[in-house]
């Protein structure tokens, strides 16, 4: 699939690079035609729309993406994965630009109750799911980047939990090998816990090799009463890649959500959230970092709806932006009319550790019922000069002692993730990125 | 009797909810109704312009006009109305005869009266008021007191038509130079069609030894008013400057698109103060004025200083973000705002902070107040640019919500481009607790006067702020319109 006016996108043909998908239904394929022509009408989103406000698409709109297709010219083995792998025995989903490698994956031992299967397994209800529109509505026109998803989706992992079922922890891994020709990997995830399951899912998506390709996932979850779900994302691209997701979550009555995302691959990356507190007493938790530096752009969105009463949620995110790079956060609580006892928090913090470093946040709230708890808090500012001066006169080197104050202020987030495994997965990308080249 | 005195006892003695609601019988020259360039070259002529300045509207106008074609109306802001129709509007309206009065003794019993009822000292026994009032009436400005006081310390303060006649070099030096004509929507329009408004030109080191005022009234029926308010503070000089606003009430809605442009040289500081309380609309969401307002203020030299106050409990609908755009190195920028939404009414209102000096220094308190069905927006710009070394901004928006009716909400946009600059932004919404409510009532309180208690305290910092005429003024305003919204 050659697109060589991506403005218009009118070369983006949905039905390209699926045939491994076999015969999709009939009201599917309707509902990709008309998914298409929605990003055909309105294209990429421009920064003119309030929610694209401080992220420009331009030189993702400009490149020509090929259709993703199975890698032919290199073979990767399991030995290449090992040091992206969460634990050498956890259950691993792995797909290599944007198909599903069985035999690379780890599928053999999933408890019963639970199934982690490909996109092309997916049952009459997965589908319905996985198309459903995002949990947090907002103007059409910023969302044809899951319009094209919808229409060009070709491969990503279904995870089902039932009853009561328990999936501790499984991780979907994501492996770019970019090659000479940019490619577009449409990645679609569902997530489903039933009633009282619970689960622990990582999401990885990492690169082998240098190259321009583009990232485009979408992740529906819907997490029912009693269950619990635990998500954590890392975004770990190529240099030269684009990442643009989308993670829609509803939540059910007493259903818990905990997110942690960290974003630091990518020239130009944009992570969003958007989470349905869909019934009462729903609880969902978020935190997450963007540790930016180079050219890099990076965009963390997350909306969250208190649809109904005596939900509770909470957001903790922290940006580090070094170089000329640029990270942004957009950050909206809405509380609907009668959704009466909402408690919502928030914090953003940005570090600017360059001259011509950036930050944008904006925080914002929306609320339509009187009996809520709702605030947010937000800082830019650079390390604490003090700390600094503290540190250099014990003797500590100007390089580590940075390295000591911008290790302190993400360190705090890790706190967020209750898995053991997940904490040292990120720890060692963390560490990764102080110590250099900003990939694990 | 105070000013103050004099407007808790208007407040008082006036029954029902809104207490400026009523027309004076007055006879007024209209410009005929609609836009068009004839209504620009009316307004133009009637005030004796030179050419400069009927060329400077007539581009404004032109540029609406394509805006307008091109429905280039802003709509980002959380309030919504019917289209407004701008061909149905006067947008010149002066009481008959009015020649610039040479005293008191020549302006119309009938305006004095209504200021009398409004509660403005017009009067020379307003003295001991020691407020310099300039009242707007519709279009034009009636009259000015104290000038030749003023004048003694080379202050000018005037309607802006006069200082356009006397002062042409001074006006045309900075008028647009802070709000240019292109600016937004509405900047626009009142470019091409201002009619009146204050000018206050204060010379290097001189002090204003009272507050200046500014008393609009719109009185005439399907009129808007676009009055363009013009402060320069030259280095090192300081005033303080109020202004109010009330109308009639009706059931149409009236446009009210004013222009504010404020000029602080090195060292000089300049506080602005509202108190806002056009007619709001009735209990059922109809009439009211249309407040869509622009003002902004330069701190062009070194440490100069703007803070912007603003006490908003009228209006159907606001639409307004006062501004401060820090220049000079070491200046300041305050706003501190309370608004009010009661019943249908909506405000978008907030402030931009753009950090361009060294060192500038930035504070923003905001208290937003929604009862009934009022939605109540907060939106706020705090942009550090790269040079702006070691800037600071604190920001603190606060939303109370009476009632499960209502909404309130914030929109603050944070850019920073320079990382020894330091931002703090916090805002909360919550409810007059239970708690506070039973305490109150229990010490025999009754419902509504716990209510305006703990809305006067959740408000005071901002109160505090105010000159002492106005605060009591504004405490007093808060109560009036949160009326009717407890029990």
């Amino acid at each position: 699939m050659n697109v060589n006016t991506p403005h218009k996108a009118s070369d983006f043909r949905p039905s390209a690079g699926r045939e491994h998908l076999g015969k999709s239904p009939a009201w599917l394929d309707g509902v990709r035609e008309a998914a298409m022509e929605r990003f055909r009408e309105d294209g990429f989103p421009s920064p003119k729309l309030e929610s694209w406000k401080f992220t420009n698409l331009s030189p993702l709109a400009r490149t020509t993406f090929r259709s993703a297709e199975a890698t032919k010219g290199r073979k990767i083995t399991r030995v290449d994965l090992e040091p992206y792998r969460l634990t050498p025995d956890c259950h691993l989903i792995v797909f290599v630009n944007g198909r599903f490698r069985p035999d690379l994956s780890a599928l053999d031992h999933v408890p019963d109750g639970t199934r982690v299967v490909d996109l092309v397994a997916a049952g009459e209800d997965d589908l319905q799911a996985l198309i459903a529109p995002p949990a947090v509505a907002v103007e059409p026109r910023a969302r044809t980047l899951f319009d094209l998803n919808t229409a060009c989706m070709g491969g990503g992992a279904v995870v089902h939990l039932g009853r009561g079922a328990i999936l501790d922890p499984v991780q979907l891994l994501f492996v770019a090998l970019p090659e000479a020709e940019p490619a577009a990997f449409h990645l679609r995830n569902l997530i489903r816990a039933e009633a009282g399951s619970s689960a622990t899912v990582l999401e990885s998506y990492v690169c082998l090799g240098e190259g321009t390709y583009w990232t485009n996932a979408v992740t529906q979850i819907d997490v029912a009463p009693n269950a619990v779900l635990r998500h954590y994302k890392l975004q770990a691209e190529g240099s030269a890649a684009f990442h643009v997701a989308e993670t829609s979550v509803r939540l059910d009555h007493q259903a818990a959500y905990r997110m942690f995302a960290a974003s630091l691959g990518s020239q130009l990356g944009r992570n969003e959230v958007d989470v349905d507190l869909a019934a009462t007493e729903a609880v969902a938790r978020l935190a997450g970092t963007t540790l930016a530096r180079g050219a890099q752009h990076l965009d963390t969105t997350v909306r969250i709806e208190h649809s109904m009463p005596r939900g509770t949620s909470g957001q903790e995110f922290k940006n580090v932006v070094d170089g000329r790079a640029h990270a942004v956060f957009q950050g909206r609580v809405r509380v609907a009319p009668d959704a009466q006892k909402s408690d919502a928090q928030q914090i953003s913090r940005s570090l600017l550790l360059s001259k011509t470093a950036a930050a944008d946040t904006k925080p914002e709230l929306e609320i339509l019922a009187d009996d809520v708890k709702c605030s947010h808090g937000a800082t830019i500012g650079d390390l604490d000069e003090e700390a600094f001066f503290y540190l250099r006169t014990r003797g500590v080197g100007e390089a580590e002692a940075r390295s000591v104050l911008i290790d302190a202020f993400i360190g705090e987030l890790i706190e967020h993730i209750t898995v053991d495994s997940a904490r040292t997965y990120f720890r060692r990308a963390f560490d990764h990125w102080l110590a250099d080249g900003g990939r694990p | 009797m105070t000013a103050s005195q004099q407007t808790i006892e208007t407040l008082r003695s006036l029954g029902g909810d809104y207490k400026f609601g009523f027309v004076t019988e007055i006879e007024s020259d209209f410009a005929p109704k609609g836009l068009d360039e004839t209504t620009i070259r009316f307004i133009s002529a009637r005030k004796d312009e030179p050419e400069w300045l009927l060329d400077w509207r007539l581009k404004a106008f032109r540029l609406w006009r394509d805006e307008q074609a091109q429905a280039r109306e802003p709509t980002w802001a959380h309030v919504t109305y019917p289209k407004i129709d701008y061909q149905d509007i006067y947008y010149y309206a002066a009481p008959k005869g009015s020649k610039k009065p040479e005293s008191l003794d020549d302006v119309d019993p009938e305006l004095l009266k209504t200021y009398e009822k409004l509660g403005i000292p017009l009067a020379e026994r307003a003295a001991l008021a020691g407020v310099a009032v300039d009242a707007v009436f519709d279009s034009i400005s009636v009259a000015t007191t104290f000038k030749e006081r003023l004048k003694e310390l080379g202050i000018i303060f005037c309607p802006i038509s006069e200082a356009v006649r006397e002062h042409p070099e001074v006006v045309q030096k900075y008028l647009g130079s802070v709000v240019p004509y292109s600016d937004n929507f509405f900047a626009t329009l009142n470019s091409a069609v201002f009619s009146d408004g204050s000018f206050v030109y204060v010379p290097p080191g001189v002090r204003c030894p009272m507050e200046l005022s500014t008393y609009f009234r719109i009185n005439a029926k399907e009129s808007g008013q676009f009055e363009r308010t013009l402060i320069i503070a030259d280095k090192g000089s300081y005033v303080s400057y109020l202004e109010g606003c009330t109308a009639p009430m009706r059931d149409e809605n009236q446009l009210h698109a004013a222009v504010v442009e404020l000029v602080a040289l090195e060292d000089a500081e300049i506080r602005y103060a509202t108190v806002q309380n056009w007619y709001p609309g009735d209990k059922e969401g109809k009439g009211g004025i249309y407040n869509f307002v622009t003002k902004r203020g330069a701190c062009r030299g070194a440490r100069s200083r703007i803070s912007w106050t603003q006490v908003e409990t009228g209006s159907a609908i606001t639409w307004k973000y006062p501004s401060v755009i820090l220049q000079g190195d070491d200046s300041v920028g305050q706003f501190h705002s309370v608004a009010v939404t009661n019943n249908w009414q909506q405000a978008d209102t907030g402030t931009k902070m753009i950090h361009i000096g060294r060192n500038t220094r930035s504070t923003i308190i905001s208290k937003g107040i929604s009862a009934g069905h009022g939605q109540n927006t907060y939106r706020g710009l705090v942009r550090f640019l790269p040079r702006a070394e070691g800037a600071r901004n604190y920001s603190q928006c606060d939303s109370l919500l009476i009632g499960s009716k209502c909404g309130g909400h914030t929109v603050p946009y944070i850019e920073s481009k320079n990382p020894t600059a330091r931002v703090e932004h916090e805002a909360t919404t919550s409810k007059i607790s239970d708690d506070q409510l039973f305490y109150c009532r229990q010490r025999g309180l009754s419902a509504e006067d716990a209510v305006n208690t703990i809305v006067n305290g959740f408000c005071r910092e901002v109160l505090q702020k105010l000159p002492m005429e106005f605060a009591v003024e504004a405490q007093k305003l808060l109560g009036v319109s949160l009326e009717g919204s407890v029990g």
